[in-house]
């Protein structure tokens, strides 16, 4: 290299430091003009912004993550989760299958008690929940993650994603969460948005702690839990909505990651525990809706569960990674319903077709309408101390 | 090792493996047969340049559909087109030794290149469908989209690619560069005639297999020509031509069958549905899918409406809410995404006027023929207006004004949607409304989330809103709703249920208990709090951040380890992007001044960062008359067809100019100041855009506004154009004396160059850094390459002296 390469070196290394000078203006925009406060990169992707409000956040307490119930310790300080049919094993410094439940030196720790994620003040309708305390509503609670990875989740912001990276989680401690039913004076309190067997821990707790203090418990769940958590948990569930997402083994392996087996157990393990149980069926076009297997799936319903447990074929909307799938076409669900009610099965509705008449409830001895619904909204009720006021038939369901 | 001339390919097509005889034909030629030769060859590169424009932008426009298109998957689309044609030019360019025939290799590609297109549109459906560990229904993640993008568009860009290095050989001549120009010039003829072809005369009216038919036998008949003008009568050229009849009668059979071979190909990308309608529209694709007596009218392969049972709850919610925020909504504006459903129940509102903009007049004539009640009266209502016509040129045109303005329901995920969004369009929306007025719009959201990058985009609207409405409010929902208004929007359960007890329809769905849920005024104060506190950039027409932000919406569900590895990206500090960039520059400096291909590397990275700035000018210019115009469709192959039209003149000249100077300096000087040029223009673009902009009010506007920036695209074009052949005759030894390696080094330059251009421009660096940014940047590096020149050119004034 001889001088004049040598300083045409030196004058691209200048040219390049100069350059580099410009990186970080042009990556954040203009400064001064529009102030400080247009400058904080907003428009980045990524999914943890610097720069966010802090909701409202309890003063009494944080959270913490706390030791999890239902594992084994194995070797090398790995550890066996029985929370869940995945029934994990994972070893040190990693987490399960639902992202919530990491192993810390051969402890498994829940990572997202007292952190719930969405707190919000819901129609008792959405879950949905047909024949319990119709027209009231309910503390909805949830947090993130799940134990499935159903394509089609609608509430995918939060059961697809891991707590760390849901940053403006909230910090309620089972009581505050009470206290804020009580405030917003509603009977009950739901576990629901993700799947709530992923925060089982803190599930459980606020349940204790509501019906302590007067409260309904509610939890909407896919039914993906082990016997035992479940036997334990529900001496404080009143009532349970349970997706049955199809009667197909395949369904369940190939669009949402998890086996059906278990959660048929669960539903028959709530139906013989006396929680009041309602089952949603999401109907997705050319996936669970053959009506050989709607009807396969009606028959199991009233031999094992009986022909009182209330089930809704809800309408799907293309969603998340669906978003190429036609929405249900209503005469499917007509069809379905159809099915369901030759099956001898007694409450049979349908969801998400805001006017459609099987959003309401009808006696099956009679067949007035007992409750009439429109989406979320009840405009009628015929019911007299849960008896039909139309023929006096007592009508199963959870209604003071 | 003897050169080969386009006079030659008698010989060319026997010398390797045939003796005997071929002696005898390549001493004796017949005068004869070497014209009809060389215009069987001329043929053949001709359809190199319009069978891989054709096929390009059958590809596109069928992956579009498969993957539901936004600029991501089509600039990850392009991408892979360019890429791929890049790396089998260069390889084509390796094949391309003198020492070896070609002639029979470049009829094998040929004819590979058009049986693989019918083939990879048949895969991409199947792709599309449930296969792969996809279900049907199910949009393809990024990896998938990467997947699909190499086995179809991939694979027919590396045949193709190596097409090009291979005729250049193939023309033959004693002067390499004049061979690598002239097949250069008249693959370009070919580009811009296949691709005004395809955009004037197929695209609308020919399905993709029927195309990719058409092209097959096209492809056969040059074959047999080429075969038939080079074969000798006695020699075995018969079997090849017999053989090649034979192939092209039984495509020419299977044409006939390229409807049921598409029913059958679409049956696997739309498993769920019966397909009763498949249309191309100037805009966009449209079926309609029936299943079960309901009908699904997918728009670019996304589901948009279904009757006879629209999505009530969401159409019902968004347009009574919009309707409710104005005390007497009485002349409404509706601006795409309406018919269906949301028209009708803002109808139900005591609305005198509503007006209704529709871009694509073929999805209100499919609309029209599925006879569903609720399209119906939307058509025959007394009270609706229909314009079919993009909604942002009707409002800047209209003189009327309105009581509500409600952007139907459009995602922001594409440029076209975006300017729905940005400040400018808001400004407008603004001068069009009465006092009192509200505009509404629809964004994506959730009841119980609102963070990352949802609340980013959800910020930049609503804070883009803000900076033109003296009242914005925010409605959480599943899909977030934002009102806007100069005067304070008077929305809560209370007042909401007085105006609909007032215009009698208080009841069903909207009672107290579901406004009192809908408006709930804690959630509406948690979440706006978070849409003001959230950092943003406005959203503008040119420098769309929500396209951005909404590109990054749609990666959070298909692609979140790519969001991550963003942050990861965005996490390291900077001294080491200092210490990369000053390792890039000891790299560059190494190979454009150290290595013993420094000259021909100066060129080659010329030539890349000419093909970067060439996709620069065409996807500004597109940028722009969108942005403004709004209807860029048809004119899209106008303009592209100008900007190549404009480098082939560009490309003549150059070429004649380099036949005449034998001095390599003025010829170096030539390409300098063309150099210099582009850069000028490239910062002359925005001057341009103000033009563009100030003509919007003019009579025949859109006439004028085309005729400036189809005159823009050819200027530019013909600078870009020039440098190629300049290039080429400054390349050194050895690549001088081989044209299929020259070809092949220096067309992978720019199409890697076309490649980043468009990737970065589109993706990245308009959204991010907007027009003028953006332009300074490309202006910089275009500058750089001067000097770069500049020096090139001493260096040879030395040498000589």
């Amino acid at each position: 290299m001889n001088r004049r390469d040598l300083l045409r070196l030196v004058g691209a290394t200048a040219a390049g430091a100069g350059l580099l000078a410009l990186v970080p203006s042009f990556l954040r925009g203009k400064r001064g003009n529009g102030g400080d406060s247009q400058d904080k990169d907003g428009d980045t992707l990524q999914e943890e912004p610097e720069k966010v409000s802090q909701p409202e956040r309890s003063s009494s307490s944080t959270g913490a993550r706390i030791e999890a119930r239902y594992y084994r310790k194995g070797k090398n300080d790995s550890v066996h989760c029985d929370l869940c049919f995945h029934r994990c094993h994972v070893s040190s410094g990693s987490a399960g299958f639902c992202r919530n439940r990491i192993n810390v030196e051969g402890t498994l720790r829940n990572t997202v008690y007292n952190m719930p994620s969405a707190v919000a003040v819901e129609p008792t309708e959405k879950e949905p929940m047909h024949h319990f305390l119709p027209g009231t509503n309910m503390l909805c609670i949830g947090t993130a993650s799940c134990n499935f990875r159903c394509r089609f989740c609608h509430n995918w912001h939060l059961s697809q994603r891991s707590i760390e990276q849901v940053r403006r989680r909230r910090t309620h401690t089972p009581g505050d969460l009470v206290r804020i039913a009580k405030s917003r004076e509603v009977p009950a309190v739901s576990f629901t948005y993700n799947e709530p067997t992923v925060f089982y821990e803190y599930m459980y707790d606020v349940a204790v702690k509501a019906k302590k203090d007067g409260l309904r418990t509610i939890m909407h769940s896919n039914g993906g839990i082990e016997s035992q958590p479940l036997q334990d948990l529900l001496a404080h569930i009143d009532a349970a909505t349970i997706d049955l997402k199809a009667f197909s083994q395949e369904f369940y392996r190939n669009i949402c990651e998890a086996r059906l087996e278990p959660v048929l157990e669960t539903l028959k393990a709530i139906k013989e525990n006396g929680t009041w149980l309602e089952i949603v069926n999401l109907v997705l076009p050319g996936h669970n809706d053959e009506p050989a297997q709607i009807r396969e799936m009606c028959e199991w319903i009233r031999t094992e569960l009986g022909p009182d447990v209330p089930l809704h074929f809800s309408r799907f909307f293309p969603t998340y990674r669906m978003t190429s799938l036609s929405p249900t076409p209503v005469s499917t669900l007509e069809r379905c319903r159809t099915i369901a009610l030759e099956e001898g099965l007694h409450f049979v509705s349908i969801g998400n077709v805001p006017g459609h008449e099987a959003n309401s409830s009808f006696c099956p001895g009679c067949k007035a309408r007992i409750i009439h619904r429109v989406q979320y909204t009840v405009s009628e009720i015929n019911l007299k101390d849960g008896a039909c006021t139309s023929c006096g038939r007592q009508i199963p369901g959870i209604w003071k | 090792m003897t050169k080969i001339g386009l006079r030659d390919l008698p010989s060319i097509a026997t010398s390797k493996s045939e003796k005997g005889p071929t002696d005898r034909a390549r001493n004796q030629p017949a005068p004869t047969s070497r014209s009809k030769s060389d215009r069987a060859v001329l043929a053949a590169i001709l359809l190199v340049g319009s069978g891989g424009m054709i096929g390009q932008l059958l590809l596109i426009r069928v992956l579009m559909v498969v993957f539901h298109g936004n600029e991501l998957t089509l600039g990850i689309v392009i991408a892979c087109w360019l890429l791929f044609e890049g790396a089998g030019s260069y390889l084509g360019g390796r094949l391309a030794s003198p020492d070896r025939s070609v002639f029979r290799l470049f009829v094998f590609l040929l004819l590979l290149f058009s049986l693989a297109l019918p083939a990879v549109i048949v895969l991409a459906h199947w792709l599309g469908g449930s296969h792969l560990g996809l279900v049907a229904g199910q949009d393809m993640g990024l990896g998938y989209v990467v997947l699909t993008a190499v086995a179809t568009i991939g694979v027919t860009g590396i045949l193709h690619g190596i097409l090009y290095p291979l005729s250049a050989n193939l023309l033959g001549g004693n002067e390499p560069a004049s061979q690598v120009s002239l097949a250069y010039l008249i693959e370009i003829v070919g580009a811009v005639a296949g691709s005004l072809v395809f955009v004037f005369i197929l695209a609308t009216r020919a399905t993709a297999l029927s195309i990719s038919l058409g092209l097959l036998v096209l492809h056969l008949l040059i074959v047999t020509w080429l075969l038939l003008s080079v074969a000798d009568k006695a020699r075995p050229g018969r079997a090849w031509l017999t053989a090649a009849v034979s192939a092209m009668l039984a495509l020419v059979a299977s044409f006939f069958f390229a409807g049921h071979l598409q029913d059958f190909s679409l049956s696997r990308l739309w498993p769920q549905g019966r397909l009763v309608e498949n249309i191309n529209s100037p805009h966009g694709n449209i079926a309609v899918l029936e299943r079960d007596s309901e009908h699904t009218v997918l728009y670019d392969g996304r589901p948009i409406i279904t009757l006879p049972h629209p999505d009530t709850g969401s159409l019902k919610d968004y347009a009574w809410l919009s309707a409710l925020s104005h005390p007497n909504p009485a002349d409404v504006l509706v601006l795409g995404g309406g018919l269906g459903g949301l028209v009708s129940h803002l109808l139900e509102h005591p609305v005198e006027n509503l007006t209704y903009t529709e871009l694509d007049p073929r999805l209100l004539e499919v609309l029209a023929n599925l006879e569903s009640p609720t399209v119906q009266a939307e058509f025959t209502s007394p009270r609706i207006s229909i314009v079919a016509r993009d909604g942002r040129l009707y409002l800047h045109r209209s003189e009327a004004r309105f009581d509500l303005v409600v952007i139907g329901l459009v995602d922001v995920q594409t440029l076209q949607t975006n300017r729905f969004y940005t400040e400018e369009f808001f400004r407008m929306v603004r001068d069009r409304m009465r006092p009192g007025g509200v505009m509404a719009m629809s964004l994506p959201g959730s009841v119980t989330y609102l963070e990352g990058v949802l609340a980013a985009l959800n910020a930049c609207l609503f804070q883009t809103a803000s900076l033109v409405f003296e009242h914005v409010m925010l409605v959480p929902g599943d899909k977030n709703m934002i009102l806007a208004s100069n005067e304070p929007i008077k929305l809560d359960s209370r007042e909401a249920a007085r105006r609909l007890e007032e215009r009698g329809l208080y009841g069903g769905m909207f009672s107290e208990r579901y406004l009192a849920y809908r408006l709930e005024p804690q959630r509406i104060f948690e979440f706006t709090s978070i849409v003001e506190e959230t950092s943003a950039r406005p959203n503008r027409d040119f420098r769309p951040v929500g396209f951005f932000l909404g590109l990054g919406y749609w990666g959070s569900a298909f692609a979140p380890q790519a969001l991550e590895a963003v942050s990861t990206l965005r996490s390291i500090p900077l001294p080491w992007y200092g210490i990369a960039f000053l390792f890039l520059i000891g790299v560059s400096y190494f190979f454009l001044f150290r290595s013993r291909s420094a000259r021909a590397n100066r060129l080659t990275f010329t030539i890349s960062t000419t093909g970067v700035a060439a996709m620069a000018f065409d996807v500004f210019v597109l940028l722009a008359f969108q942005s403004l115009f709004g209807d860029i469709y048809q004119l899209t192959g106008l303009f592209i067809a100008a900007c190549m039209l404009g480098m082939f003149m560009g490309g003549a000249i150059a070429l004649r100019h380099t036949r005449q100077a034998a001095d390599t300096l003025t010829i170096a000087s030539l390409l300098f100041r063309l150099d210099v040029a582009i850069a000028l223009f490239l910062v002359g673009f925005l001057p341009l855009v103000y033009l563009l902009g100030a003509m919007m009010g003019l009579p025949f506007s859109h006439f004028l506004g085309a005729t400036l920036a189809a005159a823009y695209a050819f200027v530019t074009g013909a600078l870009a154009g020039a440098q190629y052949p300049l290039a080429v005759a400054l390349m050194p030894e050895p690549w001088k004396s081989t044209a299929g390696r020259m070809a092949g080094r220096l067309y992978t330059a720019d199409l890697l160059g076309g490649f980043a251009g468009g990737v970065l421009i589109t993706l990245l660096l308009f959204p991010i850094l907007g027009l003028a940014w953006t332009l300074l940047l490309l202006f910089i590096v275009k500058l750089a390459t001067s000097v770069l020149l500049l020096l090139d050119r001493r260096m040879l004034q030395a040498t000589d002296a």
